[in-house]
């Protein structure tokens, strides 16, 4: 069989990878994104005793290598809910531990995006008598979320290269579905470059929905004179 | 302001005797939890078998046209569920880097594992193996159009002073073998049978130092990529890995194992070889058992 043929032969499995190598991507970048945004407004408007430990986990998960997080959620945190009867799949696994890693990167973004703003748009929004939550959503976060954007992308397609680890712990996303196919079938370059290419395309499609949401936050907060 | 910060500094001190707690306790699981009772009692109490396998080594365990796992390992799998429940189909398998084999085993994610894993002492400090249910060979593949065609020319290389580098699946004693096949050739080692291949398809490597079994397989499937050197030496014992200390769950494995190679179940046994070495194997003689022949 060609080469063509053993892909389209193999669709359902390729199928099936790209969605697991989507889906936990997906869900980490969702999930990293929420949390990692409540986690960098904790890191500059919580008091020390909440500050500390989001300090501790950003600067550990940051600073540790990506498989050394995905092995400890997966073989450690997996084992110690195993005690109480809830089993962690690999993907769920897998999920878990790029959410956290997303979540750690986007906290510094949002903390460096909101420590940028100068201090005197808070005093303003105070002496014209708005409340914090006025003063945050109104005023300080839209602009954050300008300088967020084109990091948090960077972010974003890193979480979609980083499903790759995910193979490791045996979910059968694009790499690994790519391995099975070349043991049975040989052909590794060719294969390796179709998933290449599948992993570019989820990628620039990202970049793509970044920049246009990039160009609607910059068009409104010149609109409104804050940028 | 006073109780405030007094409440924070109780938070504060709850927080860290929760932690000290659980670093003191080693995180540990419950003790009444399902990690404590027997395997086999488990595995019936859940109603299926779950073992650990790969899914990227012909004819070990690999997907077959239509993505279904199939392979001389899984064939193993359906043996045991089998034996337990009387039902092949009973059994769900966990895929699994070869470097996760261990650790599964040790964390409770699978019950058993068969992976074409090599019975070693260092393992056996580690886990427990069943008896061997397949002696496997190394053996080395080249590429059809490569710069060696046997493995008289790679071994006359290498007499000559040029540099032979051979890949090899990583693994406890990789870098042993690879000296054992060809003294002084470089070993580069691979996470994955699949990357030994990719690294002599790209000439990363002149040789693959591969399973017998595999090569054979390639070299019939795709003679215009894969050769057959020639070589094959280093046998190793395949064995089904599990936790230790569960003597009932190592002696029901292996009087499972032994009965399906010898004895009354001989034809699953049998059939799974046939199926995926090309070899069909004798009825066991009748008298003294086979094993001790």
């Amino acid at each position: 069989m060609s080469f063509i043929d053993t892909v389209f032969a193999a669709t359902n499995s390729l199928l099936s990878g790209a969605l697991n190598t989507i889906l936990s991507a997906l869900f980490a970048i969702i999930i990293g994104t929420i949390s990692g945004i409540l986690l960098g407004f904790l890191l500059c408007y919580a008091n020390r005793y909440f500050r500390f430990p989001v300090r501790l986990y950003v600067d550990i998960i940051r600073g540790i290598p990506g498989l050394v997080t995905l092995f400890s959620v997966y073989f450690f945190l997996g084992y110690f809910l195993q005690g109480y009867g809830i089993d962690l799949s690999p993907l769920i696994s897998g999920i878990i531990a790029l959410s956290a890693m997303c979540a750690a990167d986007v906290a510094e973004l949002t903390r460096g995006a909101l420590q940028s703003i100068p201090q005197g748009q808070t005093e303003a929004g105070k002496a014209i008598g708005l409340r914090f939550d006025q003063i945050f959503f109104k005023i300080l976060f839209p602009q954050a979320a300008v300088h967020i954007l084109p990091p948090w992308v960077n972010t974003a397609t890193e979480m979609v290269k980083g499903s790759t680890l995910l193979s490791l712990i045996g979910v059968s996303e694009l790499l690994l579905t790519a391995n099975q196919l070349v043991a049975t079938n040989g052909n590794a370059l060719s294969y390796y470059s179709l998933i290449g290419l599948i992993f570019f395309l989820l990628n620039s499609l990202i970049q793509f929905l970044g920049a246009r949401l990039e160009k609607r936050l910059t068009f409104f907060t010149r609109i409104k004179g804050d940028y | 302001m006073k109780i405030k910060k007094s409440i924070q500094k109780i938070i504060v001190i709850l927080l860290a005797v929760v932690t000290m707690g659980s670093v003191l306790t080693g995180c540990s699981a419950p003790a009444n939890g399902t990690i404590g009772k027997p395997t086999l009692q488990k595995v019936l109490d859940r109603g299926h078998l779950i073992v650990g396998t790969g899914s990227t080594n012909v004819p070990w365990h690999f997907k077959d046209a239509s993505g279904k796992l199939v392979g001389f390992d899984i064939e193993m799998g359906k043996i045991i569920a089998t034996a337990i429940f009387g039902d092949p189909t009973k059994v769900q398998f966990v895929e699994q880097s070869p470097d996760a084999r261990i650790p599964n085993l040790l964390t409770d994610k699978v019950d058993i594992t068969f992976q074409f894993m090599t019975i070693s002492p260092a393992r056996l400090q580690k886990v427990a193996f069943s008896i061997p249910y397949y002696t496997e060979g190394i053996g080395l593949i080249l590429p059809t159009g490569g710069k060696y065609k046997s493995f008289k020319e790679l071994e006359a290389a290498k007499a000559a002073g040029k540099d032979v580098t051979i890949a090899i699946l990583q693994n406890v004693d990789s870098a042993k073998s690879v000296q054992e096949i060809l003294k002084g050739a470089k070993d580069d080692q691979y996470g994955d049978q699949g990357l030994v291949y990719q690294a002599i398809d790209s000439n990363r490597a002149d040789a693959g130092a591969v399973d017998l079994s595999s090569i054979m397989w390639l070299a019939s499937q795709q003679p215009d990529k894969y050769i057959n050197s020639g070589y094959a030496g280093h046998p190793q014992n395949y064995g089904a890995a599990m936790r230790t200390g569960d003597q009932i769950w190592i002696n029901f494995i292996n009087g499972v194992l032994l009965d399906s190679m010898t004895g009354a179940t001989y034809q699953l046994y049998n059939n799974a070889y046939a199926k995926y070495f090309g070899v069909q194997l004798p009825v066991p003689a009748i008298g003294k058992p086979a094993m001790f022949h």
